[in-house]
């Protein structure tokens, strides 16, 4: 049985990995993982970003995927240099989930990500929210599928 | 005291245990607490059944974990209330309280009390925009739950 949610986002469930340009400038090795939960009402994503020297890891994150009453996606989402929040889907190409929400401290954060094949791009950036100036860098992940997702592994 | 993940660690387990719900329905209830996030987090997973075990009436995925100031908050997906952010309360050892509000305005509150090392005493209950605040006399869906051991054949 499907969901609405997985009718769009089935061929994002996986676990997807490669190389991510933070916004301050260093790099590191990102890892996503995909997986439905509840059968399907919500896709949980779990991403790790990895130290390339030491293989340590850098950063934490968690979070759902899920569908609000008007059909768009909303993300509860959790990094551990950021704290919590909740994202919104904001308009965008149909192949394109962009979302944008409110951070602790008057910041703002929103996301774009994208899956094409095996590739799955992402860009977030966190800005002041009183201001719309679009000119912070942008952290930019491009990352390939290391695996697909198997029914039952949640 | 404030609370720390390190004080759920002898949590991680499965819990069991027959309750009531909010409605006031028979219940089973299986929750599962597991470390996460390098050990920084805590997930939980709650599903809440009919007796028959056919029907769940309530499903949560949350994750317990410290924000950069340190304060605990739990992220979670409610299969009722959809996306989450509850606030951990403070309050005495053995205890986790979460409170918070959903997307449409329904305040969620829920409690587990650690009664023994091998008991938790499950409460949760939700009021939508405008109901009066939650008393004694409030529905809720409570549950005691005990620690899930595997089966080990017994000796002759």
């Amino acid at each position: 049985m499907t969901t609405p949610l997985l009718s769009r986002f089935a061929h994002w469930l996986g676990t997807w990995r490669g190389r991510v340009d933070f916004a301050e400038g260093h790099q590191a090795l990102m890892q996503f993982t995909l997986t439905p939960v509840f059968g399907g009402q919500a896709i949980q994503v779990e991403t790790v970003a990895f130290d390339i020297e030491s293989s340590r890891s850098i950063t934490r994150g968690w979070g759902y995927f899920s569908l609000d009453r008007s059909g768009r996606v909303v993300n509860n989402i959790y990094g551990n240099y950021f704290g919590f929040a909740i994202l919104h889907e904001t308009p965008d190409d149909p192949e394109v989930l962009s979302l944008q929400g409110p951070l602790p401290g008057n910041e703002v954060m929103d996301v774009t990500m994208n899956v094409l094949g095996d590739e799955f791009t992402l860009s977030s950036r966190r800005w002041e929210g009183y201001t719309s100036h679009d000119d912070r860098p942008r952290t930019y992940t491009r990352m390939k599928r290391v695996a697909h997702y198997v029914e039952g592994d949640s | 005291m404030t609370p720390r993940v390190a004080d759920y660690q002898r949590w991680v387990g499965t819990w069991t245990g027959e309750g009531g719900t909010q409605a006031g329905q028979k219940t089973l209830i299986r929750q599962t607490f597991s470390l996460a996030l390098d050990g920084t987090g805590l997930e939980m997973h709650f599903e809440a059944f009919d007796t028959s075990l056919s029907v769940m009436f309530h499903g949560v995925r949350s994750m317990l974990a410290p924000a950069p100031s340190g304060v605990l908050r739990a992220l979670a997906y409610s299969t009722i209330h959809g996306p989450l952010l509850l606030e951990l309360m403070p309050d005495d050892e053995g205890v986790m309280a979460l409170s918070g509000d959903s997307q449409s305005g329904n305040r969620i509150s829920v409690t587990f009390v650690e009664e023994a090392p091998d008991t938790l005493l499950f409460t949760a209950f939700w009021r939508g925009p405008g109901e009066p605040v939650a008393g004694d006399d409030t529905p809720r869906m409570t549950c005691r739950l005990q620690r899930c051991r595997p089966w080990a054949p017994q000796g002759p």
